[in-house]
This record gives C-alpha cells, structure tokens and sequence, in this order.
C-alpha cells in the first residue's frame, strides 16, 4: 500500500491481505534477525505481534502486526507530554522491554519514533537494532542505536546490555517532558533524579532493570 | 507440509502465519513481569520496619564492630565460622598476593583484574555465597601518588564471567606514566558492622624503549636484520620493549626471533612494503611471557612453508600473507591473535593448534581479517582455552573450506561475511 520507511539498512512497507482485508507491515533489512525470530512465540499488547520471519544470509524478511496510532515522534513536534501522560507511557515501555529483556534481547534503539500510542497505551516497535547480549563479550564496538539516545557503551565503552535500554528510556522521558535532550536541560524535581539515574555513565549505577524503574514510576 | 487450524489451507511445516487466511497459528506466551515493584504505601511500611531493624541492629552493632585488616589475605571468624579472604589477579583462589610488581612498557594503556577471593578458613573450599549475605556493601579504591600524570584507574567491583571463582572483580588500568608506590584496597562492610579491609601493593616499572630503524641499525637484510635482534636481545631486560621499525625492504631469508619479545613494524614506499618470502619463525620462549607484535608486513610465499610459525606469544596486525602452505600457525603452548589481515591462496591462512598454554588467552579478537581463496581459513584444530573467539568483520570469500573446527572452539561468527 504505501512505503512508510526507508533507510540505508531496509525498508517497511504497509500492506493488505487481499482477501482478508487485514492490514501487515512488512519489513525487510540488512543484519541480524534472531529476535524477531524469537517474538514468534511471543504476544504482548505492548510489542507488535510478530507472524513470520525469513531470513537468508544478512537479509531478513519480517511480517508484524500494523499498530494503528500516533507515533510518539510526531506527536512530540506539536506538544510536550504532561507528568501524567509521561508516567503511564514509560510504564507500558518497561513493560514492552521486560518482554526483550526477559528473553535475553536488548533493544538498542529505544527513541520517540519507535513508539506508537495505541488507544491509551504505548506499545514499542522496530527491533533491527535489537541483539541478543553476551555476557562473556568484553566489548561491543559496532554503532547501530541512534546518536543522542544510545548509551555510552553502545560506542564501545561496554558489552550493550539491558543497561544500554534504560539509558535510552531515560533521554525519552526528558525529551518527552522538557522536548530537550537532559545534557541541555534537565526535567524537573522527581523526573530529573529519575532520568539522571537512569542515564548514568555507568551502567552499574542506573536502574538494576526496567522493573526498578518501573516501581520508581 | 502442514494444515493452517483456521482455514485448513496446506502450509509449510515451519509456517507460522497461514498466508491463505492471514491468522497466526503458532503458540505463543504472554508473558506477565513478576510484581517485584513495590507501592508507595508498601515501601513506607518497608521503610519502617527496616528503619526499627536498623536501630536494633544498630544497638548490636555498637557493641560488636570490629575492624580486620590484611596485606594480601586477612581471617574472619564469626559464630558460623572462618573465612579467608584474599586478593590477586591470577586463577589461583589459595594464593595470596601482598605485592604486585609489574612493568608498563610502550603500550598506550595496561589493565589487569583485582580478584577477591573469599575461601573457609579450614578447607579452603569457595565460601563466596554464604560470605557475601553477610556483607552489606563493598568498596574498591586505588591510594596513589596525588601528583600521578594518568593516575590508575578502577572500575567498581562486581562479579564478573571472566572468573566466575572470584567474589568481586575490579578491573584496574593504567600506564607507563601512572606513579607508585600505590596499595589496592578491598573494603567490605558487613552487616553486623564489622569492616574487612585487604590490601595489595603494587609498583608499576616504566620499562626501557629500544628504537630501532635504518638510521641507527643495519636493516638491510635478514643476516644484518637477525644480528641486531640476536645482540638487542642480550642487551635488553627481560621486561624492556624493543621496536625495529623496518625499511620496505624484502628480506629473503628465514628469520628466527631470539628469545625476547621484539615488535617489527613493516613500512610502504612507492608501492613497495616491508615483504618476507622465507617467513619468520618464533621458537618456544625461555623467558617472559610478553607479546611479539608484527604491523604492515606483508609475507610471501612459494606455496610451501610457513609465512609466521610461532611457540610464543604473538599478535599479527595490518599484515598480508600470499601463497603459503600455512600462514600463519600458532603451535606448542601459545596464545597468537591476527587482526586485520590480509590471508590470500593459502593452503591454511590461519591455523591454532596449540595445547596446554601455560598462560590465559591475551585477547579474544580475530577481527578485521580477509580471508580470499584459501583452501581452508581457518584451522582450528586446538585451541589452549575456551574462550569464545570473535571473528567480526572478516570477510570470507571462495575459501574451500572458511573455518574447520574440530575443537569445536566457541567462536562468534555473527558480525563476519561469508561470501
């Protein structure tokens, strides 16, 4: 029906079944596929459900579930968030991640034009950045978040892990309530000591997992 | 082949969406997060009851804490029983260290692990977990000179998967410019308000830099080139670093490596780089267990012979290898990384069959290679320790075989292409 992105890395496009009428998004991208393929036998309201995946060599070929809504990136170009708005949306993102971190997956590329705002919840999308993390790794040297939300051990500092996620969550809720990144301006009060827990340097020093932040919010 | 449940529609048995009429049709879980979150009112009461422990246990503690202090172990006794408790950096949990003296050479930066060991006093079997409950917080910190030029750094301690043995890992930088005397110290805080400190001495030696080139040593041939390594290896301490900065020239014959680490660097020249035809060939190392470098060195072969046959510790980088039997072979009890390398109609570009290596692996990148028309890439026919071995960013093109692994060596092939 319509190309709705395309990059460098692949492109998505909106189709139709034709006797069903249902709507799909398509996606097809250069890189590593594994996590799809293992949301095959996931369903969760706050992650598109994913039907199929074929992959051959780097070249992936994904069928996901269209979510119907407001990308939060849009949105963010006419108003800000309200506190209130802010805490019920972070809430369905920690969700949406316990799910990839649970699975031993990392997302890598957590920004504002990678949620959509379905009715009254948030459900996260697009995981070609996403891996699986090794623990054993002593570095991770390749670039794939996007720069300003991607955490410092995402450009070689450390193995990206689960820590790498909450950072980014952390630059989201003060780009979603102040529209700045926190190096610029800082949300205030409560939202600020939660983001600048959440993007310290060390990743030992953030939030353990998206639960504690979740229990912060 | 395989029904679709909904429509009855013929699909293919790994299917797990019916293309026919358009339902999902593979089992899923939904999964629900443990409600390990807490509410307002829950951790105020939380705060509470922990606030009424906290003044009992600060009673008990105020008669009770004590301070135990050691240099490289240190006993702990409470009713439950006795601990040792000591700090190193090597794989051995029963060996104390009060003193790590060590050199810094002309590498830009060095690291190496502080590892907390916690043993039963009596049989020296692992007490990390019953230890650890009792312990409430842990510090790691580096005293050192104030006016350090790049003072030591540390990072926190934690447990770690590169010695699941150890309690807590710090990891500790620093360079030839880092100044000492300095003491490593391990803090524990225990939940009964006893504190354990354990130190460990360090002294890092600046080592000396030989610098050798065409302007200050003959490099114009392999005899020429062999005698300075054969008298530089005399002359130099065990820990100095020794660099030859080679000309682009070809060197013809084989080249033995003394017994000393020595780092050749190659060169480019119009078009002509530093090339060997007869290889060079390290032999198994007396002494030291320092890393030879090779750079930029291109090596060229006949179709027979070994281009870099090594029993020592060796890196190749930036190098290019033509027509060899084997390119490179790391053999005896050695650990050899290669980097960013060329490897191109080889019988074997890459070859590890080394067992029993005395000393834990150095690095675990095999990054950046190219591996073109090789009959076999990569051997991996014994590999010293089992570490996983990344191969990201090679490139493997129309090798007969890319990587035989009859070790079956964890390797991470992930980032590498196969075309």
């Amino acid at each position: 029906m319509e190309v709705m992105k395309e990059s460098d890395r692949g492109t998505v496009k909106l189709i139709r079944h034709r006797s069903t009428g249902k709507r799909f998004v398509l996606r097809s991208f250069q890189g590593n596929g594994e996590v799809y393929r293992e949301l095959l036998a996931y369903r969760s309201s706050r992650l598109p459900m994913i039907y199929e995946v074929a992959s051959e060599e780097d070249r992936n070929l994904v069928l996901e579930e269209y979510i119907e809504g407001d990308n939060m990136g849009t949105l963010l170009k006419e108003s800000l968030f309200t506190p209130k708005e802010t805490r019920k949306i972070v809430r369905d993102l920690c969700l949406a991640l316990w799910v990839l971190h649970s699975m031993g997956a990392v997302h890598r590329d957590v920004k504002p034009e990678n949620v959509m705002l379905r009715g009254g919840e948030a459900v996260l999308i697009d995981f070609d950045a996403a891996r699986f993390y090794k623990e054993e790794s002593d570095s991770d040297t390749r670039i794939l978040g996007t720069t300003g939300f991607a955490a410092p051990e995402q450009y070689g500092l450390s193995q990206s892990d689960t820590g790498a996620d909450i950072y980014a969550l952390g630059v989201l809720i003060n780009i979603m309530l102040t529209g700045s990144h926190p190096s610029q301006k800082l949300a205030p009060d409560k939202w600020g000591r939660i983001v600048t827990r959440c993007t310290q340097v060390n990743p030992a020093k953030r939030y353990k997992d998206v639960l504690h932040l979740l229990g912060e919010l | 082949m395989k029904k679709c449940p909904d429509c009855g529609a013929s699909i293919p048995e790994e299917a797990s969406f019916c293309p026919v009429c358009a339902s999902s049709i593979n089992q899923r879980r939904e999964p629900e997060p443990p409600r390990r979150y807490l509410s307002r009112k829950t951790v105020w009461m939380a705060a509470i009851l922990l606030l009424a422990a906290l003044i009992g246990a600060g009673i008990y503690a105020f008669n009770r804490p004590k301070v135990y202090e050691g240099a490289g172990e240190v006993f702990y006794s409470d009713s439950e029983g006795s601990y040792q408790l000591l700090t190193n950096y090597t794989l051995d949990r029963h060996e104390p260290m009060e003193l790590l003296d060590t050199a810094a050479g002309a590498e830009e930066r060095y690291r190496f692990p502080s590892y907390l060991y916690i043993n039963y006093a009596d049989s020296g079997i692992d007490a990390t977990d019953i230890f650890m409950e009792k312990v409430s917080s842990a510090d790691f910190e580096i005293l050192q000179p104030e006016d350090s030029k790049t003072p030591i750094k540390w990072s926190d301690p934690e447990p770690m998967d590169i010695n699941q043995e150890a309690a807590l890992i710090s990891l500790v930088d620093f360079t030839r410019e880092s100044k000492t005397p300095a003491q490593l110290v391990w803090t524990l805080h225990m939940d009964n308000g006893d504190t354990v400190k354990l130190s460990m001495d360090l002294a890092i030696t600046p080592t000396t830099i030989y610098d050798y080139n065409s302007e200050n040593a003959d490099l114009s041939d392999t005899a020429a080139l062999q005698a300075l390594m054969e008298r530089a290896a005399e002359e130099a301490g065990e820990r100095d670093t020794i660099n030859i900065y080679l000309p682009p020239v070809t060197y013809t014959e084989q080249l033995v490596v003394p017994d000393h680490a020595f780092n050749l660097i190659g060169s480019e020249e119009d078009g002509k780089r530093t090339t060997f035809t007869e290889g060079i060939r390290m032999g198994v190392p007396g002494k030291g267990y320092w890393i030879s470098y090779f750079t930029g060195i291109d090596f060229r072969g006949d179709g027979n012979g070994i281009g870099l046959s090594t029993a020592g510790r060796a890196w190749a980088k930036e190098c290019r290898f033509y027509n060899w039997k084997t390119a490179v072979l790391g053999y005896g009890s050695v650990w050899t990384n290669v980097t960013d390398c060329v490897f191109e109609d080889n019988g074997i570009g890459f070859h590890f069959n080394a067992r029993d290596s005395a000393y834990v692996a150095s690095d675990t990148h095999f990054t950046g290679n190219e591996f073109t028309g090789n009959d076999t890439a990569v051997f991996l026919e014994a590999v010293p320790t089992d570490v996983k071995m990344d191969f990201g960013q090679c490139v493997f093109t129309d090798n007969g075989a890319d990587i035989d692994n009859p070790d079956q060596q964890p390797i991470d092939i992930t980032q590498a292409i196969f075309q």
